[in-house]
């Protein structure tokens, strides 16, 4: 019984899986016919003008092309006929029309495509169809609009389209909208468009979200950063120095190192390149810095901490202060703030546009604060400090906006720590034994650069580590490098993307780091 | 006739016995009281109306009463605790030494203005003034000068970002001011001067609110600190005032004309003088109306007394 009754079913979805391939047939027979005839009936006028491109193969006999940016499409090109190579940003068809909005990094213009003698309904249809994020090429010619383009980088023009062809098409599902991932974040305002992108989802899809007009600012002016380091440095006498990131030793305390293997035995993964500056210092350089990634093993999940940043390290012999080193990283901040504020106020404020905050401010020279005076600062404020006590982070918040309401500044400096808080190496206080030769630069409130005057003495630094309980045998390469005479030297080290960060007033240190590290990320 | 129950005689609310000229465009109506207004609906009192002395004819009535003599017992207990609370608490006063308000009171008359207690120290040890590069506080450099005896004013000078570079009356002031050495073993003020972009010529930052204006700076500075520019005590320290105002119209007027008055103003204050006010020494409207007038760019314009004063102030700077 069941056996027939399952066969009876069977054969019965056998009939209508026939039925079906009948009709499909049928559907086939008739459809074939149908396109030539109206085709044939209406002949595609623009046939060749639009389509898939082949492959570029780099093919030396292909046709060369000279193509114009989006960002010098502007008035005194109306009329004229150009080529542009660009993204799709969006399209949006409209009967016999098709709008499309091209994007190349933050500008965009307005492609019309629009039935004519040359341009056939086929062509537009074919138009509105392209993905969106394909790299599409379109000759065009320029023509003036009567009122200007709404959200468009260039309003004053748009492009009349005669030629469409797609270079690379993108997927149809994009896992993350470009327009939802550039949405200004506005606080308090409860709009009806009010989505957003998860940072995580974001990071998963860096290569689709870094396309965003801010992503593009932020890495710029990160680059700048960078640049105004090197030239401000340069300028100043200093060497460009590149260090092993795979040490034998922890250079530091020997905590929060990673290990790898390394052949037969294991080495770590370099969590500051402090040791090489100082031997370059024993070396004679006089004045290095150097730029590379940095390795913190760290379990610790908060908007600053990475895994991997990019740290700018420097260290300067000095002839009598060490005061000299730290006006000197000091001058070096005014230099690299100045040079962003007038060198990429548009960056600033692309960025400003989806994050908002407030313009960095600074003084020029920068305020120095002895951590005595912040004490005195914070006890009016409520908050007691002891003499040898470190300020916790929510203290230095405070203490930032003590002195932005007092000096209005977002950069200060902190010298005078007391010595119980600083490393075995960081040089004493000569008139104050519970003081020591150290500073912090703080922006934002946020602590950046920790530096010191390095004890240079061998067996002055031998005495400092027992004292603080180190194996002497741990860091006897350490001291080694000083045992044949070494300059009085200081300096410090930055994190680029903390620096970024806190200049823009970001919330999070992943969104300056391209590719982020953290302890639940190693992909992408 | 007695009564259960006797009650207090009440003014009446409403005088009556005036005669009410009624309107003759309107119809006459009989009055509905007429009748009964020959007899008084009211009894008019005997007595001068006297609540206390009702009270205590009340209270004489009532002696009879009982349960009285209980309640005026309890209210005596209630008296004499009351007393001994009294005696507590000033003992309790005495013992935590706390001068009680008679005797504030004897010390102190109502009427009589209290002095401040002025000495240096009512100034922070720092003080943070911005001031804006278009119009730099002159009067900083001549107050540096006058008050060098009492208390060293150094200057620390800042540009901050919202400024890209000094102009150079700015940085010549800037100069003079950095470069000043305070006298050895007086008090000493750091003064974080912030060149920056702002509305009036000069802020500064006691508490949360800045107060603006260099004037007023320089009512501050003189009136916070013992010194010889501290007006408070002089008889015409509303004219000094009245200076110094001048002094602020000057640096933001705009009309040539306005600038005369004021320049006229500062002229009569002068007089045949040595400083304004017909004063010996130079005082805090000399510092203020040198820093308006160098502001003002007018220094060509002023009249011969005012023009020999004006090279006295430099002279001060100078020196």
């Amino acid at each position: 019984m069941v056996e027939e009754g399952e066969s009876k079913k069977a054969a019965k979805k056998e009939a209508k899986k026939a039925e079906k391939a009948a009709k499909k047939a049928e559907h086939k027979a008739t459809n074939p016919s149908e396109t030539p005839t109206s085709a044939s009936e209406e002949v595609d006028v623009s046939k060749g003008k639009y389509g898939n491109l082949p492959m570029i193969q780099s093919d030396p006999t292909a046709p060369k092309l000279t193509f114009t940016y989006i960002k010098d499409l502007n008035e005194s090109l109306q009329g004229q006929n150009v080529w542009v190579r660009a993204r799709l940003h969006t399209s949006r068809a409209r009967g016999k029309q098709c709008f499309i909005i091209l994007r190349q990094r933050e500008f965009t213009v307005q492609v019309l495509v629009n039935v004519s003698e040359t341009v056939s309904k086929a062509m537009v249809k074919f138009s509105s169809n392209v993905s969106k994020e394909s790299i599409i090429d379109v000759a065009a010619k320029v023509a003036k609009v009567p009122s200007a383009v709404a959200g468009c980088s260039q309003s004053d023009v748009e492009l009349v389209a005669s030629e469409l062809w797609v270079v690379s098409a993108s997927m149809p599902q994009l896992p993350l909208q470009i327009e939802d991932a550039s949405r200004p974040e506005k606080p308090g305002e409860e709009d009806s468009l009010n989505i957003k992108v998860n940072q995580d989802t974001r990071l998963d899809n860096r290569f689709l979200d870094l396309r965003t007009a801010t992503n593009q600012a932020i890495f710029r002016l990160e680059a700048g950063v960078c640049k105004l380091f090197r030239d401000s440095l340069t300028n100043k006498g200093f060497v460009e120095i590149h260090t092993p990131k795979i040490i034998s030793a922890a250079s530091e305390g020997g905590a929060n190192v990673f290990t790898v293997s390394y052949f037969k035995s294991s080495a770590y993964l370099a969590q500051s390149p402090q040791l090489y500056k100082q031997m370059a210092i024993a070396a004679d350089f006089d004045k290095v810095y150097t730029i590379g990634a940095v390795f913190r093993a760290e379990d610790s999940n908060t908007h600053r901490h990475l895994t991997e940043f990019t740290g700018l390290d420097l260290e300067m012999a000095f002839q009598h202060h060490y005061h000299e080193v730290m006006l000197t990283i000091g001058n070096l901040f005014t230099e690299i703030f100045k040079g962003l504020r007038d060198q990429y106020s548009k960056e600033i404020s692309l960025v400003n546009q989806q994050y908002p905050a407030e313009p960095f401010t600074f003084l020029e020279p920068p305020l120095v604060l002895q951590y005595q005076n912040a004490r005195k600062m914070l006890k009016e404020h409520g908050v007691e400090i002891g003499e040898e006590e470190d300020l916790s982070t929510p203290v230095e918040k405070l203490l930032g906006r003590i002195v932005k309401a007092k000096y209005d500044t977002d950069f200060y400096i902190l010298d005078k720590y007391p010595l119980a808080v600083r490393p075995f190496y960081t040089m004493p206080d000569p008139q104050n034994p519970k003081s020591s030769n150290s500073y912090d630069m703080f922006m934002r409130g946020e602590e950046i650069l920790s530096g010191a005057q390095r004890i240079h003495d061998p067996k002055f630094l031998t005495e400092r580590a027992k004292h603080h309980g180190i194996d002497v045998t741990k860091i006897a390469s350490y001291i080694e490098a000083f045992k044949y005479g070494c300059p009085p030297h200081a300096g410090g080290g930055i994190g680029l993307e903390r620096v970024v960060m806190l200049y823009l007033g970001l919330d999070n240190v992943r969104k300056t780091s391209m590719f982020p590290r953290d302890p639940k990320r190693v992909t992408p | 006739m007695k009564s259960p129950v006797k009650m207090y005689n009440l003014k009446p609310i409403v005088e009556q016995g005036f005669t009410v000229e009624l309107p003759k465009c309107m119809y006459k109506l009989s009055n509905i009281h007429e009748k009964r207004s020959t007899e008084e609906h009211v009894s008019s009192p005997a007595r001068n109306l006297d609540i206390f002395d009702q009270v205590k004819q009340f209270l004489k009535n009532c002696q009879d009463i009982p349960g009285m003599a209980e309640l005026e017992a309890k209210q005596h207990n209630i008296l004499e605790q009351l007393a001994e609370l009294k005696k507590q608490i000033s003992s309790l006063r005495q013992n935590l030494s706390i001068q009680s308000d008679e005797n504030s009171k004897n010390t102190i008359p109502v009427m009589q203005c209290i002095k401040p207690i002025s000495n240096a120290n009512l100034l922070p040890d720092t003080l943070v003034v911005n001031s804006n590069p278009s119009n730099p506080p002159y009067s900083l450099e001549l107050l540096q000068r006058l008050l060098q005896k009492q208390i060293g004013l150094t200057v620390t000078s800042y540009l901050h970002s919202s400024v890209s570079s000094l102009p150079e009356e700015s940085s010549k002031l800037k100069d003079s001011l950095v470069n000043f050495k305070p006298l050895t073993g007086v008090p000493v003020i750091n003064i974080s001067l912030i060149w920056k972009n702002i509305n009036s010529n000069a802020e500064f930052l006691i508490t949360h609110t800045p107060i603006s204006g260099e004037v007023n700076l320089l009512r501050f500075l003189s009136r916070s600190a013992n010194t010889n520019l501290n007006y408070d005590a002089e008889a015409n320290s509303f004219e000094i005032d009245s200076l110094l105002d001048q002094s602020y119209l000057l640096v933001r007027s705009k009309t040539k004309v306005e600038r005369a008055g004021i320049l006229q103003t500062f002229n009569q204050s002068l007089g045949k003088a040595e400083w304004l006010l017909g004063k010996k020494q130079a005082g805090i409207a000399d510092v203020a109306v040198y820093s308006a007038i160098k502001q003002a760019a007018v220094a060509n314009q002023l009249s011969a007394n005012l023009a020999k004063w004006y090279q006295r102030c430099c002279v001060l700077v100078a020196a």
